[in-house]
């Protein structure tokens, strides 16, 4: 008879147990935005490779929902294998109750997918020790970057210069980075050749934010007042392309690196909805984490590398920033929200603000999940309205 | 300090109020609402003892119906005596005050910080801040009020050590001098004084109970009137303006209440969380965290020119690794305020996030001597680390560090000067004084006036009053102004033979003998015979401000 009750305590402490936990939550939590917001569509962007071959196809709704899935047992494999169980609990709690990523799936976004290569490649460098089976992810992972969007390509360039960095190492050998790097290459060449024109029309207006339209029309504006103003050599100096452009992108570079972006909704989904992209609870376990981060230097030079390969499609983007865009990084905010809170919890002295942590942040996620079924639908009618109002 | 750190402070003080007085009456490029506003108010109190509607002495201006806190207003009245009401005289304390918080700030990092580098740096970086310097050039209260506050800390401060009670009570009279300067230190002050109370607590009960009760009462004494017209007056009618679940976003997008068809437990949870608070308060979180944006800090803050675009924010882009370092030394190191930094950051915060509008600067100036002191713990920090580096790198990062920062500077010099009276002259209702100054020259040739608040280009979306410029450029009697009889409409009003109401060309086209004072929004130049075009008002951008038109 005791037996069975032994069996459950040991079943409900087990990995497995808390992995059921979090997809459970994550399939309720998705499942009522889904219910919600449907139909409803984040980005209208199509897979390079489709737009090249002037294939009309999107990723169906299913399929994304089912990659959100993915993503969340890729995510909890990955970081189990580097930090341990409970980070691992808490990082897929945070993806479990992020609306961002909930929104993502339901919008039907092409990000969704690129998170699932951007882990997929990450699955592959930390968790396969088999140098074999480590490469036929990561090449399979660069392949489908390639694919998927010019804007992954200087993602792309900077992690295989990290690679080639730490060539030799427990990573990669310098023989499977050569063998990575040719067919990467290989890859890039053959869509260049499938449809030279379309690559270029792609990185002409994706890429470059030099290029940027409003960059060069503020710059006009500018030198057309310094010249009015009868100083219009000093205003070269002061109002040029390539100086604002660097104000420009640093501006970006700080709105990326800016962790509060993450928390609050002015970089909404929606028009003015109160949704963040993730819950403010889990804000001072980031603030944690990020002091965590800093303390280990080997943590903070390997973090800072993939801070650097996720926003490099961000920051390289024509666009501004979005939070629809880059929802890849969002892996990053994850793992640093668990360490944050694992250390919390290991701290017996904070252990009453790892409860309180706990409870705002399931609060938030009832009123959100209210918030979402009440009023989203809503915010979107109106979003509707105005957009076709403004056509 | 040593004597020649004093000379320093001085010098640092004279740069500083170069900044805040050069070319003072003429750039901003023209006085905008408020500062009419506040110059006639002041003007009115000087000749007459009250305001423009006649209130006698008032604790609280009723100015545009936005019934400001009375300070600024009374220092200006003694700055019209001596100047007289024209630009200079109205931006004058502003700028004055902007100047001596140079030297306030400087005394306040040296209590703070006990470092005399940390001093200089932060008073260097005080003097030739664009916040600071953008707040001391026009016509507003609020560098006025963080002066008083600080004042009101520095004693506060000093009372600590002294014991004495002079102190007490002046350091009282400071703080409430605040509540009536402007209106985020009514909530700002009170929360400061509070946390002071805590965080030197030990200190006042070795010895000061006295001291600090006559500091309390001091305080509540002075703050009774604003207290008592915050309950029962005014003060409630601003409060009721500008709360923050009247903001505009939260009242269209936030709170919708459908309706709901649920029965049970689900729907006691789901009718509450759908009330207000909930909502707001979560509202309430999201523009709190909003400010911490490093784009409004750094990039576009001050909103020198066109909307979200890069100009020029509260910090120059220079200070940046300052902060990042200010911020990390104070963390890691053991400063004895901590504390009080980030409390005083966290209460700064709170008032604006409370209200209504968008993201302001204004609204924050308070923040900025602990903003300015986390930068100048920075910069030294910074300057530690550029010393300790080898000559070869020490050499070249110092130079291109030394241009970023000449570069940031020329162009803040560049954007203010040339950029900003262009691009937002017309919120500084550019060409009003020129279109009064033709109706002072020749309003004997006509019967009535007519004067159409829609002006320039962004006419329909912008505040004018165009009565108050009237009076304030003719310099009208304050005391006929008050006696006479206003003729109130639906479509504006009149006295005397001024009338202020939208032009309806189609009817006032057949009015002889009248002068009309219009934009292309009323006047439209293909409907308007050209011979009965006067006189063309143009803003410094180039663009039409306004049409003198009299139909013959």
């Amino acid at each position: 008879m005791d037996r069975v009750p032994r069996s459950l305590t040991k079943y409900l402490t087990s990995n497995t147990a808390g992995l059921l936990l979090v997809i459970i939550l994550y399939a309720l939590f998705s499942g009522l935005v889904l219910n919600s917001l449907y139909p409803f569509h984040l980005a209208t962007e199509s897979l390079l490779v489709l737009t090249i071959l002037g294939i009309a196809w999107q990723i169906p709704l299913w399929l994304s929902y089912i990659l959100g899935f993915i993503n969340l047992l890729l995510l909890w494999l990955i970081v189990k294998k580097v930090f341990g169980y409970r980070v691992a609990l808490f990082c897929s709690l945070t993806y479990a109750t992020s609306p961002w990523i909930s929104y993502l799936v339901v919008g039907d976004s092409l990000t969704t997918w690129l998170l699932t290569i951007w882990l997929i490649i990450f699955y592959g460098l930390f968790c396969l020790s088999h140098s074999f089976w480590k490469i036929i992810f990561l090449i399979a992972g660069c392949i489908m970057l390639i694919f998927s969007s010019v804007l992954m390509w200087p993602a792309l360039c900077v992690l295989l210069v990290t690679l080639y960095i730490k060539k030799n190492s427990s990573f990669l050998t310098i023989q499977n980075f050569h063998l990575l790097t040719a067919v990467s290459l290989l890859t890039f060449m053959a869509l260049l050749l499938t449809n030279y024109s379309m690559v270029k029309h792609s990185l002409g207006s994706q890429l470059l934010i030099i290029q940027n339209i409003s960059i060069v029309n503020t710059v006009n504006l500018l030198r057309g007042e310094d010249n009015q103003a009868g100083i219009g050599k000093l205003g070269f100096i002061l109002d040029n392309k390539y100086a604002y452009g660097a104000l420009y992108f640093s501006s970006r570079l700080l709105e990326n690196i800016n962790p509060v972006n993450y928390f609050v909704s002015s970089t909404n989904f929606i028009r003015q909805s109160n949704t963040p992209p993730i819950l403010f609870g889990w804000i001072i376990p980031l603030i944690l984490g990020i002091g965590v981060w800093q303390k280990v230097w080997k943590m903070t030079r390997w973090s800072v590398v993939f801070v650097l390969c996720l926003l490099t499609p961000s920051l390289v983007s024509s666009d501004g920033f979005s939070i629809n865009k880059i929802g890849f990084v969002s892996p990053l905010l994850f793992v640093t929200c668990g360490v944050g809170l694992e250390r919390l919890l290991s701290l017996n002295k904070y252990r009453i603000w790892f409860a309180l942590i706990i409870i705002a942040i399931l609060i938030q996620l009832v009123f959100v999940a209210n918030d979402v079924t009440l009023r989203e639908n809503v915010r979107l009618d109106y979003l509707r309205f105005a957009q076709i109002s403004e056509n | 300090m040593h004597k020649k750190e004093l000379l320093v402070i001085i010098f640092i003080t004279l740069v500083g109020g170069f900044f805040r007085f050069y070319d003072l009456a003429n750039n901003p490029v023209s006085l905008n609402v408020d500062e009419v506003s506040v110059g006639y108010n002041a003007y009115s109190l000087l000749k007459t003892g009250r305001d423009e509607y006649g209130n006698f002495l008032p604790l609280s201006i009723r100015s545009l119906g936005d019934y400001k806190p009375p300070v600024y207003t009374y220092i200006t009245a003694a700055s019209i005596a001596i100047f007289g009401l024209n630009e200079w005289g109205i931006r004058f304390p502003a700028a004055l005050f902007g100047t001596l918080t140079i030297v306030l700030f400087a005394y306040f990092f040296y209590l703070l910080s006990h470092n005399r580098t940390i001093t200089l740096i932060g008073a260097a970086l005080t003097a030739i801040s664009p916040w600071l310097i953008y707040h001391s050039r026009f016509a507003l209260e609020t560098n006025l009020s963080v002066f008083f506050v600080v004042l009101g800390f520095l004693l506060f401060f000093k009372m600590l050590e002294n014991k004495t009670n002079l102190l007490a009570v002046l350091s009282a009279f400071c703080f409430a001098l605040s509540i009536y300067t402007y209106q985020t230190e009514r909530l700002f002050t009170p929360l400061l004084i509070t946390v002071l109370l805590i965080l030197y607590r030990r200190q006042i009960k070795r010895g000061l109970r006295y001291q600090i009760v006559n500091f309390i009462l001091c305080f509540i004494l002075l703050a009774l009137p604003f207290i008592f017209s915050f309950v029962l007056g005014s003060d409630q009618t601003r409060l009721a303006m500008v709360k923050l679940n009247n903001d505009i976003d939260f009242t269209r997008n936030i709170m919708i209440n459908p309706l709901i068809q649920m029965d049970g437990f689900i729907a006691i949870i789901t009718k509450l969380l759908s009330t207000q608070p909930p909502l707001l308060f979560f509202y309430w979180l999201n523009r709190t965290l909003s400010y911490l944006s490093p784009t409004f800090w750094f990039f576009n803050g001050l909103g020198l020119v066109g909307q979200n675009t890069i100009n020029l924010g509260l910090l120059y882009i220079f200070e940046l690794p300052f902060v990042i370092l200010g911020i990390y030394k104070i963390l890691a190191g053991r400063f004895s305020n901590r504390p009080l930094i980030f409390l005083w950051l966290l209460l700064g915060l709170i008032p604006s996030s409370l209200t209504i509008g968008q993201m302001n600067g204004r609204r924050i100036l308070i923040m900025a001597p602990m903003v300015i002191y986390i930068s100048a713990i920075g910069a030294k920090s910074l300057g530690e680390i550029i010393l300790q580096l080898r000559k070869r790198y020490r050499y070249p990062l110092a130079t291109l560090f030394s241009g970023i920062i000449l570069w940031s500077m020329f162009s803040a010099i560049n954007l203010y000067s040339v950029h900003f009276p262009r691009q937002k002259g017309e919120g500084f209702m550019d060409g009003t004084k020129e279109a009064v100054q033709y109706i002072l020259q020749n309003q004997n040739k006509y019967q009535e006036i007519v004067f159409d608040p829609v002006r320039g280009t962004e006419g329909p979306y912008l505040t004018n009053v165009p009565y108050l410029y009237l009076l304030f450029y003719t310099q009208y009697d304050p005391a006929l102004y008050q006696s006479q009889v206003k003729t109130h409409t639906n479509e504006g009003f009149s006295f005397s033979k001024y009338t202020f109401r939208p032009i309806d060309w189609r009817k006032d086209q057949d009015q002889h003998n009248i002068l009309f004072i219009g934009s292309i929004w009323s006047l439209p130049p293909k409907d308007v015979p050209q011979q009965d075009i006067l006189d063309k008002i143009y803003m410094i951008n180039g663009q039409l401000a306004y049409l003198i038109v009299s139909p013959k």
